[in-house]
């Protein structure tokens, strides 16, 4: 047991912040940190192209599919210093995350050509067709249906809470293929160009951001049966890895702690007192991000050791999810009422610590896997 | 990074296991009076000698390895000052003390955690440390229920050894650290029994660990805990920087305040009968957080 950088991930994480400070386009620097809102993207695209000149797009993949190979950590390190400086990937980060290293597990040798050189490059938004009216934390009940017909897929249904959508060039979908077989069986994973005739979005507004949501209408829409990866009907093994990926793909314990660090900036530069029950509450905040950020890591050392995902993910995601919510309360009391003009710091981290409970699976879930699986408690 | 245990380290705590087995636990503890114990000489004299006291300056050693000594020594509810002795007092230089060891701070007066049978006083004095040597019995023992055995520091003794004016910085930085230590070992055993517990315990039919509202409660605790614990291995592996140490208290002292609580809701009365282990672990969250306090007001807290 040991927790040093190696000087390889030092002198990454030196080299990416000068990257950083020398590329970073003015308005990702303001007051508020934005999680790549689509109208964003054209930046984040202008940005990802410039980290993948340098191969820091995908660091972690391998060398043929436009990566340095490089560890796990490396690819932490970037997560880290991105989201402190508020995302400038955009919703990329789904892609390099977890959409890219699934194909990359699961997808046949046409889908990795085809597919992950656009990723690595940073020209392409993914999004995902996960959520439905009726599937939420549930997500095995979805009904999204796909049946084969010669050599394409006809799917019929609707997704829900899809983000970004009205931007993505692909969709990572969830379907039901055996709608005879038990729930955690017949789902399988399509990977669906958003121009596919057919492929409806609508835009669903929210307390989120402009364009956060949409819903997703599929109509006998007809996809190639090549867009099938991995096996039909085995999509949910897929998937559950795809996930625990996604639970630490954003250490969002980054952010939270440069929104803190900016509320205690205010806080100075506006002469304000902070009372000692506040002083301690953001000495907890920020005990509580660097817990999360510790959890974190446990869960990159055991990927870096090639371990198959576990349980571990959701304790970090609960402990993120746990810190950003202090962080999110308390910087109310630090602006006071300034919190409450349009696009504060306060307006910001409160809207996106009530969604990191949400995303990625529920605090709930996490929580439940949590109990059943580090804790072996029995099944609710 | 590596988080798994080297095979040095794996083999030190397959060591202390085998030592506390046999010295330690909760049926040696309530032999000592459960939540209100004496001191256990025999446990100190038999980590002694084994040289599980001096890990911390041991070149083969290391603060990390003394951290998980320290951390099973607690979850085995020893009754001995392991954190002022086998982290503090090297992490300020101080060697060859034979004997326990109590720790306060030059304005604090009342209760201390083994200054009824210190045989040393470290005194926290602003930027220095003063190490005074005390006759077993200098302080009245305080009757107290709440799981070590405490001495009534009413004025600070004379004389003793002034250390270098970087050394108050020093101890309060380790000091953090070893009540962090101590608290995770202690909530962590605490949170086992409890989870144990509720999945023997059959209430409706059922187990009461079955239940969301449970599993939910154990699993927040279990969230909190862990982060708590790593950032305590972490602080200790880099030699405990203040800032660090402070925040890693912190977050311990986050979970500790929950741990009494939400494991005694669980354990019902069950939790509340001497004959029961629990008491001997959440007894001692309470001490351990008041202790922290008097840090938190000698140099603010970590900012």
């Amino acid at each position: 047991m040991e927790f040093g950088w190696s000087e390889e991930d030092t002198a990454f994480r030196k080299e990416l912040r000068a990257f950083i400070e020398a590329e970073l386009d003015e308005r990702w620097t303001g007051p508020v940190r934005h999680l790549g809102s689509p109208e964003n993207v054209a930046n984040a695209k202008d940005f990802n192209r410039k980290l993948a000149e340098r191969g820091w797009l995908t660091p972690h993949w391998p060398v043929e599919y436009g990566g340095h190979a490089a560890t796990p950590w490396q690819h932490i390190i970037l997560g880290e210093e991105l989201w402190s400086v508020g995302e400038p990937r955009g919703p990329q980060y789904m892609n390099v995350n977890w959409i890219g290293p699934s194909i990359l597990a699961h997808g046949s040798d046409e889908q990795r050509r085809e597919l992950l050189p656009p990723i690595a490059r940073g020209e392409v938004v993914w999004c995902q067709g996960f959520s439905e009216p009726d599937a939420g934390s549930d997500l095995a009940s979805l009904r999204t249906s796909a049946r084969l017909d010669g050599d394409e897929y006809v799917v019929s249904g609707q997704k829900s809470w899809t983000s970004y959508a009205s931007v993505a060039d692909y969709c990572y979908l969830l379907v039901r293929t055996d709608q005879a077989a038990p729930r955690h069986k017949g789902i399988s994973v399509l990977l669906v160009p958003t121009d596919t005739e057919g492929f409806v979005i609508s835009e669903v507004p929210s307390m989120v951001g402009e364009h956060a949501f949409h819903d997703l209408f599929f109509d006998e829409m007809r996809v190639p049966a090549s867009t099938l990866l991995g096996p039909e009907n085995e999509g949910w093994a897929v998937v559950r890895g795809a996930l625990s990926y996604e639970r630490v793909g954003a250490p969002r314990y980054a952010r939270a702690l440069v929104v803190l660090a900016d509320a205690l900036r205010w806080v100075h530069d506006h002469g304000v007192e902070l009372s000692e029950p506040v002083h301690e509450r953001v000495d907890q905040a920020r005990a509580a991000c660097e817990a999360a950020r510790m959890l974190a890591y446990r869960v990159i050392d055991q990927r870096a050791s090639n371990l198959p995902p576990s349980a571990t993910s959701n304790l970090a995601r609960a402990a993120m999810v746990h810190a950003e919510r202090l962080v999110g309360n308390l910087v109310f009391e630090m602006l006071g009422a300034d919190a409450l003009r349009h696009g504060s710091l306060a307006d910001e981290s409160f809207r996106k610590s009530l969604a990191a409970g949400i995303a990625a699976g529920s605090y709930e879930m996490q929580l439940n896997l949590v109990a059943s699986q580090l804790l072996g408690l029995p099944k609710v | 990074m590596q988080f798994e245990l080297a095979d040095h380290q794996g083999d030190l705590l397959d060591a202390v296991s085998t030592l506390l087995d046999r010295f330690a636990g909760p049926a040696r503890c309530r032999q000592l009076g459960g939540a209100s114990p004496r001191y256990d000489s025999e446990l100190e004299e038999a980590l002694g000698s084994a040289g599980f006291l001096d890990i911390a300056s041991d070149p083969d050693g290391g603060p990390l390895d003394a951290t998980l000594v320290g951390e099973a020594v607690a979850a085995a509810a020893g009754v001995l000052s392991y954190g002022a002795s086998a982290l503090v007092a090297p992490g300020i230089g101080v060697s060859g003390l034979t004997g326990p060891v109590a720790m306060t701070t030059a304005s604090h007066r009342g209760p201390v955690r083994f200054a009824a049978d210190a045989r040393t006083l470290l005194v926290h004095e602003g930027e220095r440390v003063r190490v005074v040597d005390v006759d077993p019995d200098r302080f009245d023992r305080v009757p107290s229920r709440f799981g070590y055995p405490f001495g009534d520091v009413t004025e600070i003794p004379d004389g003793g050894t002034v250390l270098d004016a970087g050394s108050g910085v020093r101890m309060l930085a380790w000091w953090r650290l070893a009540l962090a230590v101590e608290a995770v070992g202690t909530m962590i055993a605490a949170l086992a029994l409890t989870v144990d517990h509720t999945r023997e315990r059959k209430q409706f039919g059922r187990a009461i660990g079955s239940f969301q509202a449970v599993q939910h409660r154990l699993a927040e605790l279990k969230v909190l805990s862990e982060g708590a614990r790593w950032l305590v291995l972490e602080t200790a592996w880099r030699g405990a920087p203040d800032d660090a140490a402070a925040i890693a208290l912190t977050h311990t002292l986050s979970a500790a305040r929950r741990v009494p609580a939400d494991t005694h809701q669980l354990t019902g009365a069950l939790g509340f009968a001497s004959e029961y282990d629990l008491h001997l672990w959440t007894m001692r969250l309470p001490a351990l957080s008041i202790e922290a306090g008097w840090l938190n007001r000698s140099v603010g807290t970590a900012r």
